[in-house]
Order: structure tokens, then C-alpha cells, then sequence
């Protein structure tokens, strides 16, 4: 069966279906992310003092404990990656095949590199003991950014397979090609504005 | 150009989208400078050691800014049909929602986020726990 309004606007929504289920997808992402944000404004308002004790000492500033210059290289790296992403998709809506190669490249590259840091940041956590488990700045801290890092996973295997395989429908039907990269691109720009406010919230007040 | 591209209105209308594009993409270069350098404020901000209630105003209006131009340009909500704004309107109400209830619930306890405490709605004179010795597990 043929997916209908793959690459012509459905005439009672005015979009392309692709684009209103990613779009109600994303809502209720922001529920999710919203719920969690809702936790931690709520354990935070209820502590005496935060980040509090950790490790037999009294920290009053999160950045005392998180590495802020990593953290802040990250959100470039991120950003950048935006730009690229929608970059590819100006780049196929331009008919330069070549030229989305070359952006969706360093979409997925920049994703494995914000990972790798997020790795050398839990890896030094670790290192100093400190766990979830230690206090509930640090468990609410490893839940946030870590199921943001689990969507960066999903991103890069998405837009991997648009790199690789997926793209052979770029020859048989360009705009429906289109079309996915562009609502990938909205997947992976939310992805990007749940660290924008991850960022401050976490690492920096 | 050459001359069938001058007569088919079908290469027309591609250069000309084509030129729409560009313009497009020039606008992207503009947001991510803009986006790079409130990234680097809001650190700047976060050393000062604002007061704290200053200092979530601060980041929270500069993130709001920030997530603002990426949802409008990179995903392209300056120019969205109607559908996907009632969509967002939606969320957004439902979100508030959340965060309304979850703040409500927390000054309904008195300013004590422990679960058990008893709600204020309750009587109080039946219900007022007993604190003392009541988490020692």
C-alpha cells in the first residue's frame, strides 16, 4: 500500500503527514523532558542546599562540581551540528546531492564527538565516585543528561541511515527524501534545544 | 544559463527557489553566530555568582532566546502552517500545566516536598503527623 501525502501537503492539514507525526512526536517529548525538568525544579526548591554534600564536603554552586569548559564545548559542538543538519537539508532542497553528503557527514560526526565528551565527563564522575546514587543532584544530573544522550544515540542511527542506506531514495524520489531529512532535521534540532536549556540548568546556576 | 533553461518557466521557478534558499542559508550562518555567542554569556553570566534568583532570570532568558531562533529558523516555525502552531499551543498548555501542579503541590505541603506530608486540604488536626522520629528507618 502507497503511504499517502509522503511529498504533497495533506489539503486538511496544509503539511506533509511525515511532518505532523514527527511534529506530535516531539509534543510528547517535551512532556517527557517536561516531567523531568518539573522533578528537578521540585527537588531543588526542597533542598536546603544546592548541589549540598557530596563526598564529605559542602558544594553551593553546581559548576563547583561539573565541568563547565566541557559542558560548554559540548553545546557548541551541538549548535554546530544544527547548522549542519539544516544545512543538508538546504543543500537537497538545492538539487547538491554532493553537498548533503558532506553535511549529513559532519552532522553524524559532530554527534559521536558530543558523546565522546559526555563520555570523558561520566568517566571522571565515576572516577570520583560520584554516582546516582550519591545525592539527588547527582541523580536528577545522570537522568537528564543521560536519556539526552540516549536521543543524541537515536539522532546519530537516524541520520546514519539517511548517510548510508537510506539515501538511495534520493534517485527514486527526491522530494520524499526531502521530506525525511527535513523532519529528521526537526528531531535532532529538539534535540539540541533540550541541552540549550539542560546546559544553564544544570551545569551553570 | 543556456537557452532552454531562459525559455522553460520550470527552470525559472527552480532558480529562483534556489536564490530563496541561499538566502535561507545565510540566515542559518547569522543564527548560529548568535547562538555561539549567547552560549558563551550565558557562561560568562553564570561566573559572575548572581543572586540566585537573578541568576536563573538571567540563564532562563537567554536560553528561551537561544531555543526561540533555533525553533524558528532550523525548524522552520517562522513560516509553519497552522496545525503545527495549535500542536505546540497545546503542549505548551499541557506543559505549563505540569510545572503549575508540580509547584502547587509543593507550596500545598508547606514548602515540604517529603510525599507523606499531609496535604492542607486534609484536616489538619487529624491528620498532622508526628515528625519527630518519623524517618528513622
Amino acid at each position: 500500500m502507497q503511504i499517502p501525502y509522503t511529498t504533497t501537503a495533506r489539503p486538511d492539514t496544509g503539511v506533509y503527514n511525515a511532518k505532523l507525526g514527527v511534529w506530535f512526536f516531539l509534543a510528547s517529548e517535551v512532556m517527557l523532558f517536561g516531567g523531568l525538568f518539573s522533578s528537578y525544579i521540585f527537588l531543588r526548591i526542597g533542598a536546603p542546599v544546592w548541589p549540598g554534600e557530596l563526598g564529605g564536603e559542602m558544594y553551593v554552586r553546581a559548576h563547583d562540581i561539573l565541568n563547565v569548559p566541557l559542558a560548554t564545548l559540548n553545546t557548541m559542538v551541538l549548535i554546530a551540528s544544527s547548522v549542519t543538519m539544516v544545512m543538508s537539508w538546504a543543500s537537497l532542497m538545492m538539487k547538491r546531492f554532493d553537498r548533503y553528503r558532506l553535511y549529513m557527514g559532519a552532522t553524524v560526526a559532530f554527534g559521536f564527538v558530543f558523546l565522546i565528551i559526555k563520555a570523558f565527563e561520566y568517566g571522571s564522575k565515576f572516577e570520583h565516585g560520584l554516582f546516582p546514587s550519591e545525592s539527588n543532584f547527582l541523580a536528577i544530573y545522570f537522568t537528564m543528561t543521560g536519556l539526552h544522550a540516549l536521543h543524541v544515540i537515536g539522532g546519530i542511527i537516524v541520520n546514519a541511515y539517511f548517510l548510508g542506506p537510506g539515501a538511495k531514495m534520493w534517485k527514486t524520489n527526491p522530494q520524499q527524501f526531502t521530506n525525511r531529512i527535513e523532519v529528521a532535521g526537526l528531531y535532532w534540532h529538539f534535540v539540541d534545544l533540550v541541552w540549550i536549556f539542560l546546559f544553564p540548568t544544570i551545569y551553570l546556576l | 544559463m543556456n537557452e532552454a533553461a531562459l525559455t522553460d518557466p520550470a527552470v525559472h521557478v527552480d532558480a529562483a527557489h534556489a536564490e530563496e534558499i541561499k538566502k535561507h542559508v545565510r540566515v542559518y550562518l547569522i543564527v548560529f553566530g548568535a547562538l555561539a555567542v549567547l552560549t558563551v554569556v550565558t557562561v560568562a553570566v553564570a561566573y559572575l555568582n548572581l543572586p540566585i534568583v537573578a541568576a536563573v532570570i538571567v540563564a532562563l532568558i537567554i536560553a528561551s532566546v537561544k531555543a526561540g531562533l533555533v525553533a524558528a529558523y532550523f525548524m522552520h516555525l517562522v513560516s509553519e502552517k497552522k496545525v503545527i502552531y495549535w500542536t505546540l499551543g497545546l503542549t505548551a498548555a499541557f506543559l505549563a500545566a505540569m510545572f503549575i501542579i508540580f509547584i502547587a503541590a509543593y507550596y500545598d505541603q508547606d514548602g515540604n516536598p517529603d510525599a507523606e506530608a499531609v496535604p492542607r486540604i486534609l484536616d489538619v488536626e487529624l491528620f498532622e503527623p508526628e515528625w519527630e522520629g518519623r524517618f528513622v528507618a
